[in-house]
């Protein structure tokens, strides 16, 4: 467990090159992926391939056929489990397996990505080559989650402190939605920018942010999944370019990021967990330099990511029914719409169905979905007291991840003394730089 | 009402009541169907095949209720409908603020401009930051085709890239300054990428204009559209930026495989039933197979399957009524059978675009001179 910028991807990359071995690396999202790919491609080393869903077919099958040759494989999870993937794969010699990004093993394991559950099996298959598990934030809980997934007996752990003293925590009390919107507002204009502000909803992202760039002296632009290919790649450089102020975005935006300079990251919404929580704000000052976290809290915000978890949660019956309507059919949608289940619900019941061999099957998937839920609720109280509570906030993160000891600076959190205008900037801030069609032109084809 | 609101009453106008809603749904959409590529061609309006392959079905009603609710289309039958007056004089002024898509080719264009566009802006990135003695960049085209073949262009460059940068330069400076551009070069230059700066994207040129997206959009298509056909029309006047799609020009008719197979037995038969029974195949798909291959193929030789002069017939009918409804037309021409008729339709129309010719028809819609000093 590493901070977010400490060089997770030398622990694979240098190893590769000083024993010369072929290392496969699994990644849980698909933009992270490409990012990757992209910043090896950008040192040079054209060994390498991403082998995900978005791969035409046409590439797939050419990169299954030399799949040897590749020193780096990123692979989706649920491409892994596929037949003509795994043969493909017993072709290579992996030396060493790599789990990016590991804490989704938890935190979306059986909710969202019943894939990564059956890594541990993918592990053997390969020939239990050494095994390298990367995060930049797991409790204790989630660590233990991981070593039994990944089937990993006694290894050696190495655990970094979640404390990063150049961050100032920061938690503004708010009363009312439209304080909210008015108070981002000044934040735009007043606190040191490159800065991240997270949202929960695509669609606040992308109204707010279309209005404050017309309102506002300054460069913003929304990052979220809804946007093709092209126009992400186009903001993301942006940013990296420092040709914008701030970026409104959803959790999809900054895993892959390598940018060095963001001074602030703002939450509009509360993460539904410490380490969402964490790992987002860890993008901030990754130079060193200081940089801020604010936390908008509005009274009652917890409610809205916890009736979200509610919806989410299957109820007995529609287990029941579940497994009734499969008997009869195989038709995805079809059992879906019947036992009125989401996409992602099937999903995870679909995993148990093929790894869950109880007697009474849907009392104990029953069970164990409950389980989650109750835990995904007590890490949302958990987060609901760091913006509540009248404790250091530092020392509530930290003792989320059972630390004991920390450093802080100067700045630690508005609870122990905190002054934004500390955080504040008199820039002007990225600036349009608008040139008329002929001078751009000139600009990026003259010299 | 926004762009999107009026492409679509453009859609209903032509269609005119003849069609369901998810015909023009499936035209923009580009859903490579016979029925929806035959409408295209029969309509005249095959300017907007595959115009918006992004939008969703949601978005779509969204924009149909929307103009249904300020009584701009009326319900004809079950989800067929026709332009009120209102809808029309608002479609027609709305187009005398707006500038009209009047080069859109959708049918001709789309592929290649899509691919057009993705190795100009990877190729000019990569000039750029040459020249700029940088040879790191992120790349603003990930898809592996695209990058291949910017990547073979390059190295055919040579020690010469200085000097073709700055003839990529001439011919972009040339091809946005003639007094033929439809638009503002803006929405064109402005997207593309370099060295230290990186180019806009479509949201953020709407918001510069203060325009909705949709009209970005469709103002970028109709841009790459013209390009496409002004460098096919003048090639020796861009010889980098023809060469740059040429290979596509000789791209094989891609035909759906059971059409596919059609035409190979065609090569030796010219029998429809004689097809349909060694392909164990009903006449009708035959014949929407070789409709498929008539709209594909500009080489297609309609005389064999219509005399010449019952094509003359069949044709002036069908001009007289100034109606394509296939039904008063057989009544019009009973010697000629379903198939012959919309045979002749579907390739007489590709030369019959209302989409230009809606724009000839009001002159005074938003001309382009006015577009571009805007
Ligand atoms: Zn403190």
């Amino acid at each position: 467990m590493l901070p977010t910028g400490s060089g997770k991807s030398l622990c694979y990359q240098m190893p590769s090159y000083l024993l010369n071995i072929q290392v496969l690396i699994v990644s849980p999202l698909l933009s992270l992926m490409q990012d990757q790919v992209e910043q090896i491609k950008y040192r040079g080393e054209k060994s390498v391939i991403a082998l995900n869903s978005f791969l035409p077919y046409k590439e797939k099958v050419q990169a299954l056929h030399n799949l040897r040759q590749f020193r780096f494989i990123f692979i989706s999870p649920e491409m892994l489990v596929l037949p003509e993937v795994k043969k493909a794969l017993a072709s290579c010699l992996i030396r060493l397996f790599v789990v990016d990004e590991a804490h989704c093993i938890s935190q979306w394991g059986p909710d969202f990505r019943p894939d990564y559950m059956l890594l541990g099996e993918v592990k053997k298959q390969l020939g239990s080559p050494v095994t390298l598990a990367l995060t930049a934030t797991a409790t204790q809980k989630i660590r233990s989650d991981i070593r039994t997934a990944l089937k990993l007996s006694s290894p050696a752990e190495w655990v970094y402190s979640v404390n990063r003293p150049n961050i100032a925590l920061n938690v503004k009390q708010i009363d009312s939605f439209q304080q909210k919107i008015e108070i981002l507002k000044e934040y735009m204009r007043t606190i040191s920018s490159p800065g991240i502000v997270y949202f929960s909803s695509k669609r606040l992202a992308d109204e707010l942010a279309a209005e404050m760039h017309q309102h506002l002296d300054r460069q913003i632009a929304s990052y979220h999944a809804g946007l093709d290919t092209e126009q992400r790649i186009l903001i993301q450089q942006q940013f990296l370019n420092d040709q914008l102020d701030w970026i409104f975005a959803t959790s999809a935006f900054g895993m892959g990021v390598n940018k060095e300079n963001i001074r602030t990251v703002i939450h509009f919404h509360m993460p539904s967990s410490m380490e969402s929580f964490v790992q987002e704000i860890g993008r901030a000052g990754r130079d060193g330099k200081k940089s801020v976290s604010i936390l908008l809290y509005l009274k009652g915000d917890e409610k809205i990511t916890g009736n979200l978890l509610e919806l989410e949660n299957l109820s007995l019956r529609q287990i029941n029914e579940y497994k009734k309507i499969r008997q009869e059919t195989v038709n995805q949608k079809v059992v879906e719409e019947k036992a009125g289940i989401s996409e992602i619900q099937y999903r995870v019941l679909n995993y148990f169905e093929k790894h869950e061999n109880h007697k009474n099957w849907e009392e104990n998937v029953f069970r164990l979905m409950s389980d989650r839920l109750r835990e995904r609720k007590e890490q949302l109280t958990q987060m609901t007291f760091y913006a509540t509570s009248p404790t250091c906030r530092r020392r509530l993160v930290i003792e989320s991840f059972n630390e004991r000891e920390f450093s802080s600076k100067a700045h630690c959190c508005d609870v122990c003394g905190l002054n934004l205008e500390d955080f504040s900037t008199e820039d002007k801030g990225a600036g349009s730089a608008a040139q008329s069609w002929e001078k751009r032109l000139a600009r990026l084809l003259l010299v | 009402m926004n762009y999107l609101d009026a492409i679509l009453l453009m859609c209903f106008r032509i269609f005119n009541g003849d069609r369901s809603r998810s015909a023009i749904y499936h035209l923009l959409t580009g859903k490579k169907i016979s029925q929806t590529i035959q409408d295209a061609h029969l309509y005249g309006i095959s300017n907007l095949f595959q115009t918006m392959p992004a939008m969703s079905r949601s978005d779509f009603d969204k924009s149909c209720q929307n103009i249904i609710e300020q009584k701009l289309i009326l319900q004809k039958e079950d989800r067929h409908y026709i332009l009120t007056e209102k809808g029309d004089k608002s479609a027609s002024v709305f187009f005398k603020n707006h500038p009209f898509p009047r080069c859109l080719e959708g049918w001709k264009y789309h592929d290649r401009a899509q691919i057009f566009w993705k190795r100009l802006s990877l190729l000019v990135q990569t000039l750029s930051y040459t020249i700029h003695g940088e040879s790191r960049f992120y790349p603003v085209q990930r898809d592996p085709d695209i990058q291949r073949w910017v990547r073979s262009a390059f190295q055919e460059l040579g020690p010469d890239r200085k000097k073709k940068t700055l003839r990529l330069y001439d011919e972009l400076i040339q091809l946005c300054s003639d007094s033929r551009f439809p638009d503002n070069p803006d929405f064109l230059i402005q997207r593309l990428t370099g060295y230290e700066k990186i180019g806009w994207t479509a949201e953020q040129l709407a918001a510069h204009f203060q325009i909705d997206s949709a009209e970005v959009h469709f103002r970028f298509l109709n841009i790459l559209h013209y390009v496409m056909a002004e460098i096919d029309n003048a090639h020796k006047r861009y010889p980098i930026l023809h060469s740059m799609q040429q290979d596509l020009l000789k791209k094989q008719l891609i035909f759906t495989s059971s059409t596919e197979k059609t035409f190979q037995l065609m090569a030796s038969c010219r029998s429809i039933p004689k097809i349909a029974k060694e392909r164990k195949l009903k006449e009708s798909t035959i014949e929407d197979h070789i409709i498929e291959i008539a709209l594909m193929s500009p080489a297609f030789a309609v005389e064999e399957f219509v005399p010449q002069t019952l094509q003359e017939k069949i044709w002036k009918a069908a001009s007289n009524s100034n109606n394509k409804k296939m039904r008063e037309l057989k009544q019009a021409v009973p010697e000629a059978s379903f198939f012959q008729i919309r045979l002749v339709l579907v390739t007489r129309g590709r030369e019959d675009g209302k989409w230009k010719k809606y724009y000839t028809e009001n002159s005074v819609l938003h001309p382009s001179e006015k577009a571009r000093k805007k």
